[in-house]
């Protein structure tokens, strides 16, 4: 029997992936036209706030420090009407383990993998999510691969893909590095 | 005389994924023209020629083949030179917050 690679095949398997893989019938949180029960959802996960939490302290996520810019504050009442000007507060997520705010949401899908006995991680995207899936996954003891959309049709890099991709490496993780296109979801 | 890699060595490869005209649907015709690329480093499983199909086995234990582009490959990004047009809004800031900031 040959299975059908292409993309078109690929992606239309992609509800039935997410229906299978995270089950959740998100309609059954939507209480308005504009609100939503999020802290309902979390709780039927298992993944209260207290939870997540802890599960984010144990890798050293989260609990980020909240800094005051007292000088954008002054440049900005010193440019300002009278009247203008609040306080400008910072929560400083670049102080997570692989430097983005990222790792908050990495560290449950690892925690997840690892209770659920699956040998590794994989992520599409360029971005700062793949530093913070390839962190976890070292953390976690999880192998890991990212994909990423890295290069054009000469072969340029922006800069700072390439750093998420020497990041990703120093991790340990495998980064697949794909020519411009919507296939890395694909790969 | 094509560099050899011996067998362990970091490499990196490239090989094709799609074809051109075997795109997603939705991208740009020129796009369409062009076949999906990928480049991807590891160790190599058995000495290669660059130019010449090797053998890896990625960092996450995937066995895949290429032809073998570079050598322990460097990181060559940077992020170039200072914008001339920004370099003087140091100094206008700092002019700004000791005269009008103070006391505030």
């Amino acid at each position: 029997m040959n299975r059908d690679y292409s993309y078109q095949a690929i992606m239309a398997q992609r509800p039935e992936i997410m229906r299978a893989s995270v089950g959740i019938d998100y309609g059954k949180y939507v209480t308005g036209p504009l609100s939503f029960d999020y802290e309902g959802l979390l709780s039927d996960t298992g993944y209260d706030l207290a939870t997540i939490r802890d599960i984010q302290g144990r890798t050293a996520v989260g609990q980020t420090p909240l800094v005051e810019l007292e000088n954008l504050t002054r440049l900005v009442r010193a440019v300002s009407g009278p009247g203008k000007g609040a306080r400008i507060l910072v929560k400083d997520e670049a102080a997570n383990p692989s430097g983005s705010f990222k790792d908050r949401r990495a560290s449950l899908s690892a925690h997840e993998a690892k209770k659920k006995g699956y040998p590794g991680l994989a992520a599409a995207t360029s971005g700062n999510y793949g530093a913070a899936v390839a962190s976890q996954a070292a953390k976690a003891g999880l192998r890991c691969i990212i994909v990423q959309e890295a290069f054009d049709s000469s072969g340029l890099t922006q800069p700072e893909i390439a750093e998420k991709t020497r990041a990703c490496e120093a991790y340990g993780a495998e980064v697949v590095r794909l020519s411009v296109g919507p296939e890395l979801f694909y790969y | 005389m094509p560099e050899r890699a011996e067998k362990d060595t970091w490499v990196e490869i490239h090989n094709l994924v799609l074809e051109k005209g075997q795109r997603a649907p939705q991208v740009p015709e020129d796009t369409q023209q062009v076949p999906l690329e990928m480049k991807v480093k590891g160790f190599l499983l058995q000495a290669a020629d660059v130019g010449q199909e090797a053998e890896i086995i990625t960092p996450a234990g995937r066995r895949l083949k290429g032809i073998l582009t570079q050598v322990n490959p460097a990181y060559t990004h940077m992020f170039g030179r200072p914008i001339p047009e920004l370099a003087s809004v140091g100094r206008e800031v700092r002019a700004i917050l000791q005269e009008r900031g103070r006391g505030k």
